[in-house]
């Protein structure tokens, strides 16, 4: 519920006026412009955020408060009390009889101060900006409803006012009267002691108080009546038209209770009553002519007013001298000193002023103006020049120096296919041609005389192997992994001829399978040789022919060798007579790996010790395949091998298979071909060191 | 003029091409390599071929169950022939995908049981040292350094503590430089026992060459005479 401040009447909560009376009720909140919290009526400064909530001079009503905040900075809304006493709604009702005065007695310059003139130095820009961001107050109340009873008390004694103070009244403009009028704060209800000068009054008087953020002018603070006796004007109005005066009849309080600045004031208003045909010297400003203007910040619009409204020094106080430069006179809640650059950019220039864009001149853009060009200062940063070190390193020296001598250095031509022919055709074909010859050399000598140079070696793994073979039972199936085509025949047929045969000799039954293409047809070409009896050879030979599949057709070979097919005959494995009791690799006796290639002999080593790791292994294996085959021998899954030419002529010398000379000049041709090898290669190497360095 | 003889012409006759290569590359090399390329690849089709259908045609044509296991392979075989077809080339993927499978599985499982395992224990074995007595303790030794440094030799890491730095450069840099001596020393090796099997090669091809060449002047000495 809301009461009546003037009948007492409950009213219900948010009604602006009194269901009994018309008067305007209080608003209920405060809204507190920095945080937009609602306080209680009374407060002066914000519960939340401790700003002020009401104006020290002015409060804008609270039905005309804006929205939102000003976009601009310096705009600043008149406030209305919020509570309004009876003797403000008389003082209001006064002020509207003033403004019933008929035009032509208030003075032409008076009539629409400065109105007219400061609407025209608006810029247009500005009023468009300046229209939705702060509706000005429609109506402000009179500046007689700001002054207390008391007030109008003391100025009873000063009643025979100046003839030209009336007229001055009436002549105020509206805009001036709307910034004044909020100033009014709620008067007290207790009349004239010193005490109860209000709060806004006492700001005032105090020298060198700071004003608030938002504090307009003093002269919007001021009474309408106390600045009538301050302002100057150059034309009085005749005393027939002046009102009675407010505050006529009206007892002073004690002159122990009169504040000083108000004592002066009152005197200077006597003296004016007794010289009332002489008006106060006025300092006319002409800004046009030259004259001191009174702000650079204030806009010319607010310098014609400030020619009127400035008074001699001598008749104005001081705080009311010092007030104009501390707080610019504002127009309308702007400031204009304060408008943001941002906005000031955002002003339209004058056609005249607008300079000519330069003409792009070239690139496919040519002809057209206004583009951005690229300033001097752009391509590289300001602070870059200072970022770089005064002196370069030593290192950084010389690596400059170096990349400088290798861009200074003439660009080499890419050879041609002549000249890149040429020295290596001549260079490489005699070369070839020596190197050849003396290896045919090394190897044709033996062929034609006997070095005894190398003697007849010692291969321990082939001992064992023979042995191995040895101690096998007659008629026993002995699975040959035969790894080795055409292309290593003439090494590995050294290999696996005496170990064939020594199989042969022993009457074992040969299983013979391969994961290489080309290796049924060497091992028939080689176990063909080797048979005394070619007519045994179904009945001692059994070649199953290629494994595809690699490491999984080995092992798939080994689990089930009786159904693959003969590869020579065509007959299934399990109609063989070599095949007889042999289904996989647990019916063998044993098997043989003859692997030119490294990777074979792992992979058969690796599927058979998966298959069935107690079935005896040897192998016969290139000299190449040795150093993979020693440490299975090592480890035992190895019984026996023979690695090379080295170990094929050991074991050809301990089975005697008559072709021990063909082994003796491979062994010697091998001796001297390495031989031959070693000394180019040293001849080589001093070639490189002596000269070929330079080179 | 027998098939041997021929044959012995024609194979003498292409190893002295392919030796011509110590003058450099020829046109008579060239012809040679082409031959042997050739005739490699349409003998590994035709044995392929041969062996594939040796096994799966008698099978297919009999009415034994194994014919439903046989069946199955043929079908994957022919899905893998898709392969060669980009637009269709997805129908071999489950034929690809067992094999590569299968035969990875089949060889990690091999790997693992006939090397990695009996090779580990044969190196830390202390009864495989004194097995060849004071010769094979030594060589186990130098076969367990060499092994631990040639793998300390890939260990380019270090700490970043100053402390275990210097540590870690004390015992298992110095490891490592030791395995780079073992590297060093079996690539040469592997380098020697290639070079040997390469010479023998030669000294076999030079040997069939002369010994062909023999036989020849033999068979037209005995043609012409």
């Amino acid at each position: 519920m809301i009461y009546c401040p003037k009948c007492g009447t409950a009213n219900r909560q948010g009604s602006k006026f009194c269901n009994e009376c018309g008067s305007p009720l209080p608003a209920t909140g405060l809204r507190c412009p920095m945080c937009g919290a609602i306080n209680p009526t009374g407060n002066l400064y914000c519960d939340r955020c401790g700003a002020r909530l009401i104006p020290a001079e002015k409060m804008p009503p609270e039905e005309e408060k804006p929205e939102r905040p000003s976009p601009l900075k310096g705009i600043s809304l008149p406030s209305v009390p919020l509570t309004e006493e009876d003797w403000l709604s008389e003082l209001r009702a006064e002020s509207e009889e003033l403004d019933l005065l008929p035009e032509e007695e208030i003075p032409d310059r008076l009539q629409e101060p400065e109105a007219p003139p400061l609407e025209a130095a608006i810029p247009e820009w500005l009023r468009e900006l300046e229209a939705p961001a702060a509706p000005l107050p429609p109506e402000a109340p009179p500046p007689e409803a700001a002054i207390p009873d008391w007030l109008r008390e003391l100025e009873a004694p000063a009643a025979p006012l100046p003839p030209e103070a009336p007229p001055l009244e009436a002549a105020i403009p509206d805009w001036l009267r709307e910034l004044e009028a909020p100033a009014a704060p709620p008067p007290p209800e207790a009349p004239p002691p010193q005490a109860a000068i209000p709060d806004w009054l006492r700001e005032l008087e105090a020298p060198g108080a700071p004003l608030p953020p938002e504090a307009p002018s003093p002269e919007a603070a001021i009474p309408e009546w106390l600045a009538e006796p301050e302002k100057t004007l150059p034309e009085a109005p005749s005393p027939a038209e002046k009102p009675t005066p407010p505050l006529a009849g009206i007892p002073g309080p004690p002159a122990g209770e009169i504040p000083d600045w108000l004592r002066e004031v009152e005197f200077a208003a006597l003296e004016r009553k007794e010289r009332p045909a002489q008006p106060p010297p006025v300092v006319a400003v002409d800004v046009h002519a030259g004259a001191p203007p009174a702000s650079p910040t204030v806009p010319p619009i607010l310098i014609e007013e400030e020619e009127i409204l400035v008074t001699a020094p001598g008749e104005t106080p001081d705080w009311l001298k010092e007030a104009p430069e501390e707080a610019p006179p504002e127009f309308g809640g702007l400031v204009p000193a304060e408008i943001p650059e941002w906005l000031r950019a955002l002003q339209p220039r004058e056609e005249g002023a607008v300079e000519e864009e330069p003409v792009e001149t070239e690139g496919f853009l040519v002809g057209l103006r206004g583009l951005l060009s690229i300033g001097k200062g752009l391509d590289m940063p300001p602070t870059a020049q200072s970022l770089l070190p005064r002196a370069p390193s030593p290192a950084a020296v010389a690596r400059a120096e170096l990349l400088q001598g290798l861009l200074s250095r003439p660009m080499m031509t890419p050879p041609t296919a002549e000249t890149r022919a040429a020295p290596r055709k001549s260079e490489w074909i005699w070369t070839r041609f020596l190197v050849g010859v003396i290896l045919l050399t090394a190897i044709l000598l033996p062929m034609l005389v006997r070095l005894p140079f190398f003697g007849p070696p010692t291969v321990p793994a082939a001992e064992a192997l023979f042995a191995t073979v040895n101690q096998l039972p007659e008629n026993t199936p002995v699975l040959i992994a035969w790894e080795y085509g055409p292309a290593e025949a003439d090494e590995m047929d050294r290999v696996a001829g005496p170990l064939m045969e020594h199989l042969l000799r022993r009457e074992a039954r040969l299983i013979v399978v391969s994961t290489r293409l080309e290796g049924p047809a060497a091992a028939e070409a080689l176990l063909t040789s080797r048979l005394a009896d070619p007519s045994e050879r179904l009945r001692r030979v059994a070649n199953l022919g290629y494994l595809p599949g690699q490491a999984a057709g080995v092992r798939e070979a080994l689990g089930n060798l009786d159904g693959r097919t003969e590869a020579v005959t065509g007959r299934p494995a399990s109609q063989l007579e070599a095949m007889s009791d042999v289904h996989s690799i647990a019916d063998v006796g044993m098997v043989v790996v003859l692997a030119a290639q490294p990777d074979d002999l792992k992979t058969w080593l690796e599927q058979i010790s998966a298959a069935n790791p107690n079935v005896p292994v040897v192998a016969g294996v290139s000299a190449r395949t040795e150093l993979i085959g020693t440490p299975y021998l090592t480890a035992g899954q190895l019984k026996g091998m023979v690695a090379g030419l080295t170990g094929g002529s050991v074991y050809e010398r301990r089975l005697d298979t008559g072709r021990g000379r063909e082994y003796e000049y491979y062994l010697t041709s091998l001796g001297v071909a390495q031989l031959a090898i070693a000394a180019l290669t040293v001849i080589g190497a001093l070639i490189f060191l002596v000269g070929g360095r330079k080179r | 003029m027998t098939a041997d003889l021929i044959g012995l012409i024609v194979g003498t006759l292409l190893t002295l091409l392919v030796l011509s290569y110590i003058l450099g590359d020829n046109p008579l090399y060239r012809l040679a390599l082409h031959l042997l390329v050739g005739a490699t690849v349409g003998y590994g089709v035709a044995v392929t071929t041969v062996t594939v259908l040796q096994t799966v045609l008698p099978a297919l044509q009999s009415n034994s169950p194994d014919r439903i296991r046989v069946l199955i392979p043929v079908i994957l075989g022919i899905l893998l022939l898709f392969k060669g077809f980009p637009r269709w080339s997805a129908w071999g993927n489950f034929s690809t995908a067992l094999l590569v499978g299968v035969g990875a599985a089949v060889a990690v499982g091999g790997a693992l049981v006939g090397t990695v395992i009996p090779q580990t224990a044969a190196v830390g074995s202390l009864n495989a040292w004194l097995r060849g007595g004071s010769a094979g303790l030594i060589n186990g030794l130098i076969a367990m350094i060499g092994t631990v440094g040639a793998v300390l030799a890939f260990a380019f890491a270090v700490p970043r503590q100053p402390t275990l730095r210097r540590l870690w450069n004390g015992s298992v840099g110095v490891l490592g430089q030791v395995g780079r001596l073992f590297l060093l020393a079996a690539f040469g090796a592997a380098f020697g026992t290639a070079l040997t099997a390469s010479l023998t090669v030669l000294i076999g091809r030079v040997y069939s060459v002369v010994i062909g060449i023999q036989k020849i002047i033999a068979a037209i000495g005995m043609g012409g005479g």
